[in-house]
């Protein structure tokens, strides 16, 4: 090839390099949003999103590059952030305030927040009651059940009103030979069951100590951890814990296989009714050692907010005040099977809607805050998963778990100040 | 055609004048890119782990204060990080033993002249170039409880499943197999390319002495080999002792931080813990450690083997 034709075809090359360029989005004028979301492929909510993306790009001629991710979405925003290259709007997943605050655009002029559910003040607001995410989802949970399999094994899960009530149900199950608690050693569930407990399990002034900076190791081990021990010690766990994914959890109680899983029911439903759409599943409130029994809530995950430093801010704004629109924002959390934290938004919740009218609707049960998020420093929930997780597996006692607890508690205290 | 065909031609004109070459300091300034990739890319961002490691940096945030050397002097009074140096060196010495020895074997016997000994080198080496997730994710597949290849074997012959990686013991010696097989394969090909090396004079020689059999592989095969035993032993270990990927993929450092690696530590530290400049501490130790042994073994490495020559 003589050196003529080479300089053509770099020329050629470089010609057509630049045409497609050319042609490509954002060289066209069109305005682009990034969205970023905490989500599996297969949720049923992918769909509604896409269509809605759709819907708002016809509208408004603004483009939206959707991306979502589980595994390692916290770790890919927590590098953007550090980057300074976050996504125009992004699922803030329960953090809006406590983790993103300092990066996020306070929301509190826009129409839809009058619309916000109050419950949602202690975890979503500020101690200026600045407002930064909206709650498209609100977590409102208990332990999930399967309802058919605890009713044979001649268990009234509605009369589970204490910790020892709720050993005695798990008693029954085993004796039927199906495992009483499904948990997964491949997932967070391991923390989700730490907080549960631990929301409603001290008293206020142990709860003050957790807030100022002491760690209580005795009474985390004891009202906390001692649970999980005797769980495993009686051989309440699933066989499979340690390789066991969160799709696991949802086909072993879908299946029939398993009775309870400490998790929020909404987190396993779609894999759950993928696998048995007919299968019977709600969830019950948390006993407590006082008996008085409770639920869990907070922001949830699909809550969104608004980079501070987005170019595209007002589209963003725009975006989200969208997303809020009392139709779009109940297709989201139909999708979801999970409350909304809008009250002006209707919510078809499906398979859980007998368990939200027995639990949530008459408002009589109290809602506690998800535990690690008020009381213990951020950063400490990887720490929560680890060591109860150790308890579960037999590697280290409550005591041993509670020390460590405390060693990244001191670290992350002494960090955030 | 060389020129020598043709002595009959015309004396060949005058050499044209040749620049002078380079000399003294200006061919410094050929290696200066290469320098300044290293220092972009290697040392900058060793100092800039440092200088982190010396903060109470949260990994995102902009605030960060300096905290001097706290962060070393928590690292040598963490449990999970003992755990983790232990565990690190489990990997890395274990998979350097096991890479060695399986991959010397497979050197010596497929140095032979045995038929289709090219597709069985290809074979060994085929792990090599998969990616270590998808390494870890099919070793997933085999050592789970439900579904898992193993115990689906063993339900074949009656026996009950096995839950395999609840035990830190046996999840530490799956990753340690796992990983050995996976890059067997270079130290296969570091050895075969040794065995080559050495001349056919001396293995002659040798059998003329009487030195035959493992006689000879002691006295001349391994004396011989002792620049491929260096390299291939330092990569491997090297390798060992920045294991994440397997360990990530097949217990994700549990049960609790019973299997963690220093590397996979790290990465818990710094996203989970969101304790960046601890976990950058936990990096340089990391480093130090594994520079330390690297010098000594090659020290060991270059000891032994005037030993032999002499």
């Amino acid at each position: 090839m003589t050196h003529t034709a080479l300089r053509a075809g770099l020329v050629a090359t470089t010609a057509a390099a630049l045409l497609l360029t050319g042609c490509s989005a954002p060289g066209s004028g069109q305005q682009n949003l990034t969205f970023s979301l905490y989500m599996t492929a297969d949720s049923p909510a992918r769909a509604v999103y896409e269509k809605l993306i759709a819907d708002f790009t016809h509208e408004t001629g603004v483009a939206v590059d959707m991306t979502y991710d589980t595994t390692n979405y916290e770790n890919n925003i927590k590098v953007k952030m550090a980057a300074g290259n976050l996504p125009d709007v992004f699922a803030t997943h329960g953090w809006s305030v406590l983790r993103y605050s300092e990066f996020l655009q306070p929301l509190d002029d826009q129409a839809w927040t009058s619309g916000v559910n109050t419950a949602l003040n202690t975890s979503m607001r500020d101690d200026q009651g600045h407002l930064y995410a909206l709650p498209v989802e609100y977590t409102v949970a208990g332990i999930a059940v399967n309802q058919d399999v605890v009713e044979k094994a001649g268990v009234d899960a509605t009369a589970i009103n204490t910790w020892d009530d709720f050993n005695t149900a798990l008693t029954k199950v085993a004796a039927t030979g199906v495992t009483p608690i499904t948990a997964s050693g491949k997932s967070s569930s391991a923390g989700n069951m730490a907080d549960f407990i631990a929301s409603n399990a001290f008293t206020d002034a142990q709860r003050q100590s957790f807030l100022g900076g002491t760690f209580d190791t005795a009474a985390w081990s004891e009202r906390v951890l001692s649970h999980v021990q005797d769980w495993r010690t009686a051989g309440f766990f699933n066989a499979d814990y340690v390789s066991a994914s969160l799709d696991d959890m949802a086909s072993q109680l879908a299946q029939g296989q398993a009775a309870f899983a400490l998790v929020p029911a909404s987190s396993i439903l779609a894999t759950t009714l993928k696998l048995n759409p007919s299968a019977n599943i709600g969830f019950i409130p948390i006993p407590s050692d006082q008996a008085e029994r409770f639920l869990v809530g907070g922001e949830g995950i699909h809550s969104f907010g608004v980079s501070k430093s987005s170019k595209n801010k007002e589209a963003a704004l725009k975006f989200v005040a969208f997303l809020a629109e009392p139709d779009n924002a109940a297709a989201i959390a139909s999708a979801l099977g999970s409350y909304s934290g809008l009250t002006n938004v209707k919510v078809d919740l499906g398979l859980l809607q007998s368990s939200y009218d027995a639990w949530v609707t008459p408002a009589q049960l109290p809602t506690k805050p998800f535990f690690d998020r008020v009381y213990l420093p951020n950063g400490i929930w990887s720490t929560m998963i680890a060591t109860t997780d150790s308890v579960i597996t037999g590697q280290a006692s409550p005591d041993q778990a509670s020390e460590q607890m405390k060693l990244q508690y001191d670290t992350l205290f002494r960090q955030a100040r | 055609m060389s020129a020598t065909a043709h002595p009959h031609q015309a004396t060949p004109a005058p050499r044209p004048h040749r620049p002078p070459r380079p000399a003294g300091a200006s061919i410094n300034l050929m290696y200066v890119p290469a320098l300044v990739l290293f220092a972009v890319f290697i040392i900058y961002p060793v100092l800039q782990g440092v200088s982190i490691a010396m903060t109470n940096w949260d990994g995102y945030s902009s605030r960060r204060a300096f905290v001097g050397l706290e962060n070393f002097a928590r690292v040598f009074s963490d449990p999970n990080f003992s755990t983790a140096m232990t565990n690190t060196f489990i990997y890395g010495v274990g998979s350097t033993v096991i890479q060695q020895v399986l991959g010397l074997l497979f050197a010596v016997l497929l140095d032979q002249k045995l038929r289709g000994r090219q597709i069985a080198r290809a074979i060994i080496y085929l792990p090599v170039l998969v990616s270590p997730v998808v390494m870890g994710l099919m070793y997933y597949l085999v050592f789970r409880y439900h579904q898992g290849a193993l115990n689906d074997i063993l339900g074949v012959f009656g026996a009950a499943p096995v839950s395999w990686m609840s035990d830190a013991g046996v999840a530490i010696g799956v990753i340690v197999v796992v990983n050995s097989l996976q890059f067997m394969g270079i130290s296969m090909l570091i050895y075969l390319s040794g065995l080559q090396g050495i001349p056919q004079e001396i293995r002659e020689a040798a059998a003329l002495d009487g030195s035959i059999g493992w006689n000879q592989f002691r006295s001349i095969t391994i004396p011989q080999l002792m620049p491929a035993f260096a390299s291939s032993v330092v990569l491997n270990l090297i390798g060992g002792l920045k294991l994440y990927d397997v360990i990530q993929v097949l217990t994700g450092g549990g049960p609790g931080y019973a299997t963690n690696s220093v590397s996979t530590l790290i990465g818990r530290t710094y996203f989970g813990n969101q304790a960046a400049g601890y976990a950058a501490a936990q990096g340089v130790v990391l480093f130090l450690v594994i520079v330390v042994c690297t010098v000594a073994l090659n020290w060991w490495f270059d000891r032994t083997r005037s030993h032999l020559e002499n």
